[in-house]
């Protein structure tokens, strides 16, 4: 369907509308002037009956005596040029009387007092019937059972000049009827102007808006109508939020940068220094180690990214049953050089199984995540302990993660799962990811995360996951 | 020329030690404000290099503290902090320079020997005392233009002799302008370093030009 402006197609359609009414209009007023004639013609010819009817009398040989001087029928072709009478016997195969341009009506088929219309060559007459008995001559009145003899009387008129004066009189009135639809017309187009105006800004600001060069909504004007308002409204709303996930972006896209600079800047600075004069194979080594050191943080650093990136465009992972008992003892085993390496026990302290509905790559993001801040915040003293324990509270399971560190900051506690932001800022390696990489996929799991407590002593991390899928 | 290097990154700050120490700076290496600062009042620097964020708090407070006792000794921040407010604040405070990480290695020493020249008021790159010849950007030293072989630490100490000329310097200043806090040295060891310079010059034929002043030090007159 071809594509239109809401205003075009309101004033086509209400200017059909108001044509198909001008016609129809039209065609109401041929048919009640028409109506009208006939009514006047038939009231003519009525009147014309009776008078005719007047003219005749009977005779006792069954033969009729008019009234009618040798002028009248001259005078009444000359008076009623378009009208006709004919007087005739009730079997319509005798003319008794008829006026000079009565045309071939026979009463056979008519009855009495009926008025019709009858069409010949090219006219179309209409018709009045009279079958009476007429009077008897006022000689012969005191005659003894004398009775006259019935006659039928047709009077016809000429209906063409009438029709012909309908239709001048309804033309004459076109003029009128045009100036009128284009009155109209123009109300219809001010009256879808005025309607569709504040649309019509609206669009017109859109799409001159320049949204590419400032992070700026355009300046709208007030909405004058309920509709639009809602409009403009969602879409300022869309727009701010739409900006501040561009910022986001930036921002992240910034501080993953910046976090990058320190193993970078590492790398180079020790290549240049060792590239600046001849090395003993010792010294490349220890510099070569160096180096190595630093593209390792470069690489952990590219996992937790590409991870943060993984988790932050998916929607609605897949979920299978998982066993957290054989999941954490699996983590466990994975984790056990890094804590061995930083003196920490591992110690999962529930050994019931329980069952979680979780994707297992976010699973693992989750968990791994968790285990590995536990482990390297850990003190570094020997007994340092992470203990894991699960438990169901209202259908949902409860895993808490608990430590012997140093606690998180009072000050950073509600943005500690933003990206970036860490407990503490340099003293101890990390990407500042772990934790909102970890607080994502417990929300994609459709559970949540939070600090259950943490003091200089230790901290204890609350991660609550579905056992069934609420969906 | 010594310099002190505050820097919490144990790569970055190796490197940057091991190739300023490498072009003759004595570097003293610190990671945290508190040692910096402790530092940076014992002893006097030729010029202080500072990372930002630092475990214990900011590389300005150091500076803070320099500028507060009216320390006029050249300072070069270098952070990964690049905005330009980062800048201002720095420069508000009294740093001398502003250096982004990642850094080119030598573009740091540049402008480190650059910022150690100005602090002893000498603003050329050739020193001249007769027929002697010390170029500091090219680091060479020649007579009659015939060029003196000297070790980077030797070149450092007549670099300051001459930037000093007239001027007493201590056996102790001499020590602290090449050696390190950690550095082991006897009580004589800048004598025998002298002597060995002396030699060297006397050698390419530049006959006394550093003389003892008794109980004091030496002097290049």
């Amino acid at each position: 369907m071809k594509l239109q402006s809401l205003s075009t197609k309101i004033f086509l359609t209400s200017g059909l509308i108001l044509i198909i009414l001008s016609l129809a209009s039209f065609g109401i007023l041929y048919r009640a002037q028409t109506q009208q004639a006939v009514r006047e013609m038939d009231m003519l010819l009525e009147s014309q009956v009776i008078a005719l009817s007047s003219l005749v009398n009977g005779l006792p040989n069954g033969d009729f005596d008019f009234e009618m001087p040798p002028f009248f029928l001259a005078q009444y072709k000359k008076i009623k040029p378009d009208g006709f009478f004919r007087f005739m016997n009730l079997s319509g195969d005798r003319v008794i009387r008829e006026s000079p341009n009565a045309p071939p009506v026979n009463c056979k088929n008519m009855k009495d007092g009926n008025s019709s219309s009858m069409l010949t060559d090219h006219h179309i007459f209409r018709l009045k019937t009279l079958i009476f008995r007429p009077e008897i001559d006022t000689e012969l009145k005191n005659t003894p059972s004398f009775e006259s003899s019935p006659i039928c009387l047709v009077v016809g008129i000429d209906e063409t000049p009438y029709k012909a004066l309908i239709m001048k009189t309804l033309f004459s009135t076109i003029p009128l009827l045009i100036t009128l639809v284009l009155i109209l017309i123009g109300i219809l187009l001010a009256l879808v102007r005025r309607i569709t105006r504040d649309l019509s800004i609206l669009t017109r600001a859109l799409e001159t808006a320049d949204f590419s060069a400032t992070h700026e909504f355009p300046i709208l004007p007030v909405a004058q109508t309920v509709e639009v308002k809602a409009v403009v409204e969602k879409l300022v709303g869309l727009h701010e939020q739409a900006t501040n996930v561009y910022l986001e972006m930036w921002l992240f896209l910034g501080r993953a940068a910046h976090q990058l600079k320190t193993p970078v800047t590492a790398i180079q600075s020790t290549l240049q220094v060792l590239l600046r004069k001849e090395r003993s194979k010792e010294e490349l080594l220890l510099s070569l180690k160096d180096v190595e050191s630093a593209a390792g943080l470069l690489a952990t650093l590219t996992k937790k990214l590409i991870s943060s990136s993984r988790i932050s465009y998916q929607e609605s992972p897949s979920k299978e049953n998982i066993d957290l008992l054989t999941f954490l003892s699996e983590q466990k085993k994975m984790f056990h050089s890094l804590a061995e390496q930083y003196g920490v026990s591992l110690i999962l302290t529930t050994s019931s199984s329980l069952t979680v509905l979780a994707n297992p790559l976010l699973l693992s993001e989750l968990f791994g995540n968790l285990i590995e801040n536990a482990i390297l915040y850990s003190p570094r003293e020997q007994g340092a302990q992470v203990s894991i324990s699960w438990t169901i509270e209202q259908q949902n399971a409860v895993i808490l993660i608990s430590d012997q560190g140093m606690g998180f900051p009072v000050q950073v506690t509600n943005a500690l799962f933003e990206p970036f932001v860490r407990g503490d800022e340099r003293q101890i390696p990390g990407s500042g990811l772990g934790l909102s990489i970890a607080k994502r996929s417990a929300e994609l799991l459709g559970g949540h995360i939070r600090i259950q407590e943490t003091s200089s002593k230790g901290s204890v991390l609350l991660v609550s996951l579905p056992m069934i899928d609420n969906k | 020329m010594r310099i002190l290097l505050v820097e919490d990154q144990s790569l970055i700050g190796k490197a940057i030690k091991t190739g300023l120490t490498e072009e003759s700076f004595a570097v003293d290496w610190v990671t945290t404000v508190a040692d910096g600062i402790h530092l940076a009042n014992e002893f006097e620097y030729d010029t202080l290099i500072l990372d930002l964020m630092l475990p214990d708090g900011s590389g300005l407070e150091i500076l803070n503290d320099l500028r507060k006792n009216n320390c006029r000794t050249p300072v070069i921040i270098l952070t990964a902090k690049d905005t330009i407010q980062d800048k201002v604040d720095g420069f508000n405070l009294g740093t001398d320079d502003y250096l982004t990480k990642p850094f080119v290695f030598e573009e740091l020493l540049s402008r480190a020997r650059a910022l150690t020249r100005r602090k002893y008021q000498f603003y050329g790159n050739v020193l001249e005392i007769g027929l002697l010849k010390l170029d500091t950007h090219a680091r060479t030293v020649t007579c009659n233009g015939e060029q003196l072989n000297l070790t980077s630490k030797e070149f450092s100490v007549l670099e300051l002799f001459l930037i000093c000329r007239s001027q007493i310097l201590s056996r102790n200043k001499i020590a602290e302008h090449i050696y390190t806090e950690d550095a082991e040295q006897g009580s004589n060891v800048i004598d025998v370093f002298i002597n060995k310079l002396r030699r060297k010059l006397e050698l390419a034929g530049v006959k006394s030009l550093i003389e003892t002043v008794r109980g004091e030090g030496y002097v290049v007159r």
